[in-house]
């Protein structure tokens, strides 16, 4: 029976040296430079769109949080395809050989992946939020929540609500990632995991567009709560919680977050991620990595 | 058809028309079902017997020109009697229903292309109808269209019998009993354009010749209400940013040229370059000083065109109103709708306005989960007669705000079997309801999926985060909510199977409305011959109501 701590410390020297090597690899870093100039240009796009278009933001906070609602939905794709080659360059540079005469088992191994995967979801979604928060304070200025001049929410409450929506958002980005790491754990070459990825990535993408009307409805507590087929694509759940955040801006405290939109949310990422994670167990058992 | 027929035709559809009624909690619900389209409808006493009856405008199946009324009456026990029909003639361009007199039952009055016909409730259908010389209309000459219900009767004197108002190309013309017809200054307003917008090819083609004109006839909106809190009823007739009031006399008289005209503007020159601006006057009594106020409002601006501001002029106590607005009350909404309504029963009037942040959060939310958060702001009149605002503050502050979930299938509204309703989309969500009769506004609340939610109003105008009572309710899109037996509790009526109606006057689809309607008479003169012939065909439209009596 391994030690939990063993176990620990194992997983956190293998993400130590993954953080090493990607930091020093240029298809990470070009990916992660490119997040960020997506998302400057991106922020200053949008503000000049709704100034041709008449429909300014009503503050910082509502600004940053329609940014980000943008951004997250294009920037999630390359770290997908990031996440995607996490074991393609282990093995392509051999150095997944190397740690495998370590000892190490594939279950540490593949542990210290999916917390390297998730830390480049969590690297993607800090970076995203402070551009916008950036921007929402040049353009509009953050402190209090005001409306006609009314302060309607402090600044602080309005950040800890992002922070818990945030975690919602990363809960569904694990979900991603978990694909990713999936496809990684079956793939040999960089560009193989990517092809693969991207097709996976698109497929559970493209389910997100059947109709909404499309689907079953579930007795909630007595409420009906429908259950649109396109949450099978579960990569557009990462906008349910930016939705409920959406709410701040109007005026509307966020009473509960465990609304049966969210709730479903949560079911639906959990379920995958644990999904992909027992097939990517599964996977990295039976690969032969010697070869 | 010989009429034999065709009221045994008639009298069939009314044996069709059976209502069923049932208890569904403080509710009795009752169904309609009938063939045809919905056109319009109107809620009126038709039998004198104090509760208001339900009044169709359909028409066939796919007819744009056979006009017909159902009549279904409500019964003593807040059921309804099966509905009767009355066919409308072809000259028919607008209607009303009242007492035109102190004699028991309702006239239905007719404004037709050739002049105004005027017929008697006779206790199972309106009688003969007899012609009433008064003024040429502005519907004297037009095309043949749906009749619409508009408001001709009015009870200016508090006599029981109304009098007649006919909206007339110089201004509101007055109808009184034994009195000459009295023209209020007020005309229509005659705009027109000429040249090629009507998709005429000719302009194309770079000859000489005259080019058609469209001429468009604009009467003002009449109110006949009191305006300077005399007690006596006033005619106001609003046209732009004018409003004309022609005050009524002791005597009960009205003068020719209007007691008074008020015009405010609160648009900036900056902002008259602006397309997104637009700018409306209305009056309402706010304060509780029984006198009129101005509310100007303003959409849109030159930084964010979804800004809505309702200027308040507060009338003075000399009947004048200030330069400036006195408050004003900012939002945000694509509609500039707002609702003006006592919510807590002290006798001052509140506003509701509908507030709807256009972000991509609500597209995301309109595809992931079928549905749209409509948010309503509602700002309490304070004892002092001014809604809340902060010392130093340019607008007032929101005292309550409401959310709502309404489902939106997008793709069934667009790609659904069942017509779009005419006009702009209006989902049932109303605080203009009083179902208990406890003299508080409740929320009425169509969810979108057939579920009518209902929230009881309080003295603070808070309402439950869930919904007090939830009913089983086939969503519309169009309803009536009002006391229609006189209890003091709101009943709602729903309607359901109304036709699109392309309102456009002299665009290009002028020529294909023409020959649509040519087509719709050709095929209504094969339906009639079939119909005489025994080969009828049952039609595939259907008229339904689902009337919600409060109990």
């Amino acid at each position: 029976m391994t030690d939990p701590l063993d176990f620990g410390r194992t997983v956190a020297r293998l993400v130590r040296a993954d953080v090493t090597k990607l930091s020093h690899y240029w298809v990470v870093l070009i990916g992660f430079c490119a997040i960020f100039v997506l998302a400057v240009p991106g922020t200053m796009l949008f503000h000049w769109a709704e100034q041709a278009a008449n429909v300014a933001s009503n503050s910082g906070y509502d600004f940053a949080l329609s940014v980000v609602n943008r951004l997250v939905d294009a920037a999630t794709p390359i770290v997908y395809v990031l996440i995607c080659i996490l074991f393609a360059i282990d093995v392509s540079n051999s150095t997944l050989k190397c740690i495998l005469t370590r000892p190490v088992t594939r279950m540490e191994l593949l542990c210290s992946k999916y917390v390297t995967a998730l830390g480049m979801v969590l690297l993607m979604v800090t970076m995203l939020w402070v551009v916008a928060l950036g921007a929402g304070a040049f353009y509009h200025g953050l402190g209090d929540l005001t409306e006609n001049d009314y302060v309607i929410f402090e600044g602080s409450y309005v950040l800890g609500q992002f922070a818990i929506g945030t975690g919602f958002v990363l809960l569904c980005l694990s979900a991603v990632a978990a694909l990713g790491v999936t496809v990684s754990t079956f793939s040999s070459t960089m560009g193989g995991a990517i092809i693969i990825g991207m097709i996976l990535f698109f497929f559970f993408d493209m389910a997100s567009v059947i109709p909404a009307s499309l689907g079953f409805t579930l007795s909630l507590g007595g409420e009906p709560l429908h259950v649109p087929l396109s949450t099978l694509g579960f990569t557009n759940q990462l906008l349910v919680p930016l939705d409920l955040l959406g709410d701040l801006p109007t005026g509307i405290p966020i009473r509960t977050w465990w609304t049966p939109e969210i709730l479903r949310m949560v079911v639906t990422c959990t379920t995958y991620f644990w999904i992909f994670f027992a097939i990517s167990a599964v996977g990295i058992r039976r690969r032969d990595f010697t070869l | 058809m010989s009429a034999c027929s065709r009221r045994l035709t008639l009298l069939l559809l009314a044996v069709a028309t059976a209502a069923a009624s049932q208890e569904a909690g403080p509710f009795q619900r009752t169904k309609f079902e009938f063939p045809g389209t919905i056109q319009d409808q109107l809620l009126a006493d038709v039998d004198g017997d104090g509760r208001l009856d339900v009044l169709i405008i359909h028409g066939a199946a796919g007819n744009l020109d056979d006009h017909r009324l159902a009549i279904c009456r409500q019964d003593d026990s807040k059921g309804f009697l099966p509905c009767v029909f009355e066919d409308l003639p072809d000259t028919a361009r607008a209607l009303d229903v009242g007492p035109l007199d102190t004699a028991p039952g309702a006239e239905l009055v007719l404004l037709t292309d050739e002049g105004i016909l005027v017929s008697s409730w006779q206790g199972s259908g309106f009688g003969p109808p007899a012609a009433l010389e008064a003024a040429a209309t502005i519907f004297a000459g037009t095309d043949q269209d749906v009749p619409r219900p508009i408001d001709l009767l009015f009870d200016l004197d508090g006599g029981g019998g109304r009098e007649l108002v006919l909206p007339t190309l110089e201004g509101p013309t007055l109808v009184r009993a034994g009195e000459a017809p009295q023209v209020l200054a007020s005309p229509a307003e005659v705009s027109y354009s000429a040249g090629s917008r009507n998709g005429d090819i000719n302009s194309f083609l770079r000859r000489h010749y005259q080019r058609r004109i469209t001429a468009q006839h604009l009467t003002p909106d009449v109110f006949v209400e009191d305006y300077d809190g005399d007690g006596r009823k006033d005619v106001i007739t609003m046209l732009d940013n004018v409003l004309r009031v022609f005050l009524q006399d002791e005597e009960g008289g009205l003068p020719t040229t209007p007691s008074l005209i008020e015009e405010r503007s609160t648009i900036g020159d900056d902002e008259l370059r602006s397309e997104f601006t637009g700018e409306a006057t209305t009056f309402a009594q706010l304060d509780g000083d029984e006198r009129a106020d101005l509310i100007v409002m303003k959409w849109g601006s030159s930084e964010k065109r979804t800004r809505m501001d309702r200027a308040i002029f507060y009338s003075r106590e000399d009947g004048g109103f200030s330069d400036r607005p006195d408050q004003v009350v900012r939002s945000e909404s694509v509609f500039p709708d707002f609702d003006i309504l006592d919510l807590n029963g002290d006798g001052r009037r509140d506003l509701v306005i509908p507030f709807f942040h256009v972000a991509p959060a609500q597209a995301v939310r309109v595809m992931t989960q079928n549905a749209i958060k409509i948010q309503f702001r509602l700002f309490l009149m304070r004892p002092d007669g001014r809604y809340a605002q902060g010392e130093g503050k340019a607008f007032v502050r929101v005292d309550r705000r409401v959310v709502l979930d309404y489902h939106l299938d997008i793709l069934r509204l667009i790609f659904g079997n069942e017509a779009a309703p005419t006009g702009r989309i209006a989902p049932l969500l109303d605080f203009g309801a009083d179902f208990n009769g406890d003299g508080y506004a409740d929320l009425a609340a169509d969810d979108g999926s057939d579920r009518l939610r209902i929230y009881w109003g309080n003295e603070q105008v808070r309402y439950g985060n869930s919904p007090d009572l939830v009913l089983p309710f086939e969503s519309t899109l169009s309803y009536d909510l009002i006391d229609a037996d006189g209890d003091g509790r709101t009943d709602l009526f729903g309607y359901h199977g109304t036709r699109p109606v392309r309102e456009e006057i002299g665009g290009r689809h002028h020529a294909v409305k023409r020959k649509r309607r040519e087509r719709e008479r050709a095929r209504r003169a094969e339906a009639r011959r079939a119909r005489e012939e025994g080969e009828e065909k049952a039609p595939e439209e259907r008229v339904r109501l689902e009337i919600l009596m409060s109990r």
